[in-house]
């Protein structure tokens, strides 16, 4: 009932505003003489008949707390007396309101959003109800994951008809969850390696199983995400592979210097492919490795073949798209060639960490810390020069971002005196002060080639 | 609108085919009694529940089984011939495991076996890890050696737990 009365205000939240701004508007047009008194009538009867009954009056939210106290007190009664209520009775009555819930699920769905919306949600999450009801009564325990992956195979089809986008992104997200979940701990999706280097490699159902999932996920974005945002699957791969990588499973990869590098190549192939997000990314992998400064040596572990040879093969994908693949975004050649190299010397840089010596490390951080440099200068000249404001403030950002970091590794000895803090807020605030003033001239610049 | 309705059917006729075959997969079936070790009462989505463990069912005591290298199915054997217990419904022998089989091969008709599945890290689950109790149950805080558990043994090998019973 709560659902209903929250989604019924949702769907028509416009409409006693609406009423509102209609009935002023047709004052001032009476006014004005712009239409006569009875056409303000009729026009107003009109709107109310197409909208009838759309805001919940006062009696309606006292029906629908005196519903909610009959609720709770059958609740209340069938929790006191769960012990008593059989298996068959407890099975039959599930039964009758599933029935229930899905018949008036159907029956509405063309009619009135606001009780089909919450009975479609309460349908979606029944049969996880039912997975949970049974496993109490009939005392079934085993396979964590087993129950979600059942819940989402049997909603489905049902997600699928529906038109809810809503829906379909919970759908989604639940997939997503119960993958990233499954995939790493034990159970019928378990990728993990067992104690003794044995892995689920062997056991191809749980490939098969995670195979399948990521056919859903990628059917559900297509249906419910908007193009813009499709992305948002690349780089959820791209953290799934990752994952493999770092977990204990057939992908392990024990080597620091080789997780930069796989965690570099994905991001670039992300942004390469997706833009935006897999561009943070990129930049986030490359502002860790600035904080190799502060490492001495890499000790490699376990480092598997296929690990290894996928990490190599994201790395040839990226290093050959960003040479040959097409930008998303429209630069002039000059400004290609330059991002090109750029891309590229970010990608093969974590190369260097594979060594792991640490002047090596060293060197590879302080050229990280070169890099973001350049490309935080580079997003500002080019944001500036084209009129592209969020380039501006990406390389503000980016810049801040950097000397700040920067600062308190250098200075970080001076937070440990009171004076020493005055002095550092007070650099603090002269670096802000300066990146400011910076940015604004470069929009105004910006503004006057516009203009 | 005909597309929802046969989403509806079939999800109605898994639950009523789970149900039926819950209601009966364990009519006269055999009654085992096991030692337990409650631990962690839960109390997570699934509603309130002990974990169980059981120190009979232990797969890697014998040869067959000690060496899991993937996920697979086993049996267990099991035998009265653990010690005799006084439990509220008067003295019970409590079993024990006496073979382990692992693989699809399903057992000889003689004896009691329990089938179960090997995880990957080494784990067994024989469907009887859980109890769910109500929420005001003395059982929540049942500790090691204050009951046994009833188990019965279905014809499919499969285990259900039916009662935590206290020790006398």
């Amino acid at each position: 009932m709560i659902l209903a009365a929250v989604s019924y205000r949702i769907y028509n939240r416009r409409s006693s505003s609406f009423n509102r701004r209609l009935g002023s508007l047709l004052d001032q047009a009476v006014t004005a003489n712009v239409v006569a008194p009875d056409q303000r009538t009729r026009l107003l009867e009109l709107a109310r008949a197409q909208r009838h009954g759309l805001a919940l009056s006062a009696s309606s939210w006292i029906a629908v707390l005196a519903g909610l106290f009959v609720v709770a007190g059958f609740s209340l009664i069938i929790a006191h007396n769960w012990d008593d209520i059989g298996p068959v009775i407890r099975i039959l009555a599930f039964l009758a309101v599933f029935l229930f819930i899905g018949e008036a699920c159907v029956r509405t769905r063309s009619l009135k959003a606001a009780f089909h919306v919450p009975l479609e949600f309460l349908w979606f999450f029944f049969p996880l109800l039912g997975i949970g009801l049974y496993a109490q009564t009939f005392q079934l325990s085993g396979d964590p994951i087993k129950p979600f992956v059942v819940w989402l195979a049997l909603t489905l089809p049902m997600v699928w008809l529906s038109s809810r986008i809503f829906l379909g992104l919970t759908h989604t997200l639940a997939l997503a969850t119960v993958l990233f979940t499954g995939n790493f701990i034990h159970g019928l999706l378990s990728l993990t390696s067992g104690d003794g280097g044995v892995w689920a490699g062997t056991n191809p159902g749980a490939w098969l199983l995670t195979l399948a999932i990521w056919a859903a996920l990628v059917v559900n974005a297509r249906r419910f995400l908007p193009t813009g945002q499709r992305g948002l699957l690349l780089g959820l791969a791209a953290v799934w592979v990752f994952a493999l990588f770092l977990a204990s499973t057939p992908l392990h990869l024990g080597d620091p210097g080789l997780l930069f590098v796989a965690a570099m190549s994905l991001a670039v192939l992300w942004m390469l492919l997706a833009g935006f997000p897999g561009l943070v990314a990129s930049l986030g992998v490359l502002y860790g490795l600035t904080f190799l400064w502060h490492t001495n040596e890499f000790r490699p572990h376990s480092v598997s073949t296929s690990g290894m040879i996928l990490t190599y093969g994201l790395l040839a994908g990226a290093a050959l798209l960003t040479a040959l693949g097409r930008f998303t975004v429209n630069l002039d050649r000059k400004w290609e060639l330059g991002v090109r190299g750029i891309v590229l010397a970010t990608l093969l840089l974590p190369l260097a960490a594979l060594t792991g010596e640490a002047s090596l490390l060293h060197s590879l951080a302080i050229v990280a810390n070169l890099l973001l440099g350049t490309i935080a200068v580079l997003l500002m000249w080019h944001g500036s020069t084209r009129g592209v404001v969020w380039q501006v403030n990406a390389g503000v950002a980016l810049l801040l971002l950097l000397l700040i970091t920067r600062f308190i590794d250098v200075l970080g000895d001076m937070f440990r005196s009171g004076l020493g803090l005055i002095v550092a807020g007070i650099l603090l605030a002269a670096v802000a002060f300066g990146v400011e003033r910076g940015r604004r001239k470069l929009l105004g610049f910006k503004k006057e080639t516009i203009s | 609108m005909k597309g929802l309705r046969l989403v509806l059917l079939g999800h109605l006729l898994f639950f009523g085919l789970w149900g039926t075959y819950l209601l009966t997969s364990h009519r006269d079936a055999e009654e085992i009694w096991l030692e337990t070790l409650p631990v962690d009462p839960r109390d997570l989505l699934a509603g309130h529940y002990v974990d169980l463990r059981f120190q009979a069912l232990t797969p890697q005591n014998f040869s067959d089984c000690r060496t899991i290298n993937a996920p697979q199915v086993v049996y267990l054997r099991l035998a009265p011939d653990g010690p005799e217990l006084r439990t509220r419904e008067g003295p019970k022998r409590m079993w024990l495991a006496r073979e382990c089989r692992k693989g699809g091969t399903v057992p000889p008709e003689k004896g009691t076996w329990v089938r179960g599945t090997a995880e990957q890290k080494g784990d067994f689950h024989f469907g009887i890890e859980r109890f769910y109790v109500s929420e005001t149950s003395f059982l929540r805080e049942a500790r090691s050696g204050e009951v046994v558990a009833k188990v019965s043994v279905n014809q499919r090998n499969e285990a259900r737990i039916l009662e935590l019973v206290p020790r006398r």
